[in-house]
C-alpha cells in the first residue's frame, strides 16, 4: 500500500517536473521568437535606410546643381567618364558594405536564436536526467536490494 | 668513465634550474607604482590604436588630459545602435564605412548622440570634460587602410563634443611625395613613406611622436639621441577579470618605459603617455619594434614622461570563454584594439569595457591611485 502510493507520488512529482521542463522550453522559445522579430525589425529598419540613403547619393551625385556647376566644355567627355566610373565605383563599393551589414545583422541575429535554442535544449536534457535520476533510485533500489541482499539459495 | 654519469646528472640539473630561473625571469613582474602626475595623462595610438586611444580620451573625458590619433575615426564608429545593456557595434561597418567607404558614415550628430546616450547612463564621462582637452589628429593623404575621412569626421566630432578648434591639431599634408601610407610615422626609420604594409611605421621625414606630444604637453625639450631609460615587462593579466587576458584580445605581457628622471624615489612627479599599437603591430608579432622605434621614448627621455605600451593579443576562437555559434564573430586575428565589439564586450567604447578599464588600471596603478 505504502509503495504505491510512494509510486504515485514519485509519478506525480516526475510529471510535474517534466511539465516545468516544458514550460522552459517554452519560454525559450518564446524568447528566441522575441529576437527573431527583433532582428528581422532591425534588419528590414537597416535595409529601408538604406536603400533611401542609395536613392539620395544618387541624385546627389547625378544632379549638376549638387556638384555646383556643370562641366565644363574643355574638360567635356573625358570628365564626365571618370566621373560616371568614380561613381559606379562608389556604388559598388557602398553596395558591398551595405551587403556585409545586412549579413552580419542576419547572422547575429539568428546566432543569437540559435544560441537560446541551443542552450535551452541541453539545460532541458540536464533537467530531464536529472528528474529521471531523483525518480529511478527510489523505484529500482528495493528491487536491486531485493537481489544482492536476498540469500541465495544453499541447495 | 664512471664519471660520466654525475656529469650527466649535474648537467641535467644545472639545465633544469636554468630553465626554472630563466622562465621565472622572463614571466612579467606586476606593474609598478612610478612617480606620474595624475592630471598629466595623455592618450595616443595609430590605426585600432587610435580608434581605441579615442574611445579611451571619450569614456576618461575627466582624467585624460589630450589624445593623439593617428589614422583613427569618430567615437562609436563601428556602433549600430545603443541597447539596454551597452551597444550592438558591428564588424562589419568597422570594416565598411570606418575604414573603407567613407561615404557611408553617418552624418557628426549620430555619433555625439552616442556619447550623450553613454553618458547619460553613467557609462562614460560627461563629454562637457572634453572642452580643456587638446587633440592631435593624422591623416595620410597614401592611406589605403583607414580613409583620411573616417579621420576628418573624428575631428569634426571633436569640435561638436567642445573641443575648441584653437585645441585641435590636424595634419594631413607637408609630407613628401604622395604623402605618408597608413603608419605611425618617424623621422627616419620603418618603411617608404607611402607605403601601407607592415610595420606600418614609415619613414616620412616627419617627427610625428615629437609633433603628438608637443600638441599635446605644449613645448617640449628637444629629444634625446639615444634614449637612456629603462623598459619595464609587467604582467597585464591581473588588470583583466578571471585574469582571461587572451580571451579579451589583451597579451599576458604590457611594457613601460621608464625614464631615468622618472624612476621612484624621483622629485618631481612627471607626465605619462599611454601610447597604443595597431592591429599586426603587438609585441607578440613585431617584437620590441614599436615600443622602441616609433620615436616617442626619445621624447619622453628629455621632457620627464614615463610611456605606458599596452599590448593587445590576436585571439583565436578557442581562446574565447564562450564557445558558442556566435563564436567566430567574436575572434580579433589581427590582434586589434577593440573597437568593434568583439569578445562579446557590448560595453567595450566605455569606463566598463574590458580593454579601457584594463588599461585605465594601469594607468593608475603608475600614477598611484589604484592599487
Amino acid at each position: 500500500m505504502e509503495s504505491t502510493s510512494q509510486l504515485f507520488a514519485n509519478g506525480l512529482k516526475y510529471f510535474s517536473e517534466l511539465v516545468a521542463i516544458e514550460l522552459r522550453n517554452m519560454e525559450a522559445i518564446g524568447l528566441a521568437q522575441q529576437k527573431m522579430l527583433e532582428g528581422m525589425g532591425v534588419l528590414a529598419q537597416r535595409q529601408a535606410e538604406m536603400a533611401e540613403g542609395t536613392l539620395r547619393r544618387s541624385f546627389g551625385a547625378h544632379s549638376p546643381r549638387a556638384e555646383g556647376s556643370l562641366p565644363s566644355p574643355a574638360s567635356g567627355v573625358q570628365a564626365m567618364v571618370i566621373g560616371q566610373i568614380t561613381s559606379l565605383k562608389t556604388t559598388m563599393l557602398e553596395s558591398q558594405a551595405n551587403s556585409n551589414v545586412l549579413s552580419e545583422l542576419a547572422a547575429r541575429s539568428g546566432g543569437e536564436v540559435a544560441d537560446i535554442l541551443q542552450s535551452r535544449m541541453i539545460a532541458a536534457l540536464d533537467e530531464f536526467k536529472a528528474a529521471l535520476e531523483q525518480v529511478i533510485p527510489q523505484t529500482s533500489a528495493p528491487a536491486s536490494a531485493s537481489l544482492t541482499v536476498q540469500p541465495a539459495p544453499q541447495a | 668513465m664512471n664519471d660520466l654519469p654525475r656529469w650527466r646528472v649535474a648537467g641535467a640539473l644545472l639545465l633544469a634550474v636554468t630553465a626554472w630561473f630563466g622562465g621565472a625571469a622572463s614571466a612579467a613582474d606586476p606593474l609598478g607604482r612610478f612617480p606620474a602626475d595624475p592630471q598629466q595623462v595623455s592618450v595616443a595610438g595609430i590605426s585600432s590604436g587610435a580608434f581605441m586611444a579615442n574611445q579611451l580620451h571619450v569614456a576618461h573625458s575627466s582624467g585624460i588630459m589630450g589624445a593623439g590619433i593617428v589614422a583613427g575615426g569618430p567615437f562609436g564608429c563601428a556602433v549600430d545602435r545603443v541597447t539596454g545593456e551597452g551597444v550592438a557595434a558591428l564588424a562589419s561597418l568597422a570594416v565598411g564605412p570606418c575604414m573603407s567607404v567613407p561615404s557611408l558614415l553617418k552624418p557628426v550628430a549620430f555619433y555625439a548622440q552616442i556619447a550623450t546616450d553613454l553618458a547619460a547612463k553613467g557609462w562614460i564621462d560627461p563629454p562637457g570634460n572634453l572642452a580643456r582637452s587638446r587633440v592631435y589628429l593624422f591623416a595620410g593623404k597614401a592611406d589605403k587602410v583607414v580613409n583620411p575621412k573616417a579621420v576628418e569626421l573624428g575631428a569634426s566630432l571633436y569640435r561638436t563634443l567642445g573641443v575648441p578648434t584653437s585645441q585641435i591639431t590636424f595634419r594631413d599634408q607637408d609630407l613628401p611625395g604622395a604623402g605618408a601610407g597608413h603608419s605611425w610615422v618617424t623621422k627616419n626609420f620603418g618603411n617608404a613613406c607611402d607605403a601601407n604594409a607592415s610595420p606600418f611605421i614609415n619613414d616620412c621625414d616627419y617627427d610625428q611622436a615629437g609633433d603628438v606630444l608637443q600638441s599635446l604637453y605644449g613645448r617640449l625639450e628637444p629629444p634625446a639621441v639615444r634614449p637612456e631609460g629603462r623598459i619595464v615587462a609587467f604582467d597585464q593579466a591581473e588588470f583583466v577579470p578571471r585574469a582571461a587576458a587572451a580571451a579579451n584580445g589583451l597579451s599576458a605581457t604590457g611594457y613601460l618605459y621608464v625614464p631615468k628622471a622618472c624612476e621612484a624615489g624621483a622629485t618631481q612627479p612627471c607626465r605619462m603617455a599611454v601610447v597604443l599599437h595597431g592591429c599586426l603591430q603587438s609585441a607578440e608579432i613585431l617584437g620590441p619594434e614599436f615600443y622602441t622605434r616609433i620615436g616617442v621614448n626619445e621624447w619622453a627621455d628629455t621632457n620627464r614622461i614615463t610611456v605606458l605600451y599596452p599590448q593587445a593579443h590576436a585571439t583565436t576562437v578557442a581562446e574565447l570563454s564562450a564557445q558558442n555559434v556566435l563564436a567566430p564573430l567574436n575572434t580579433n586575428p589581427n590582434g586589434c584594439w577593440n573597437w568593434w565589439g568583439y569578445g562579446s564586450d557590448n560595453l567595450y567604447l566605455t569606463k566598463r569595457g574590458v580593454q579601457i578599464d584594463a588599461i585605465w588600471s594601469m594607468v593608475r596603478r603608475v600614477t598611484g591611485q589604484g592599487n
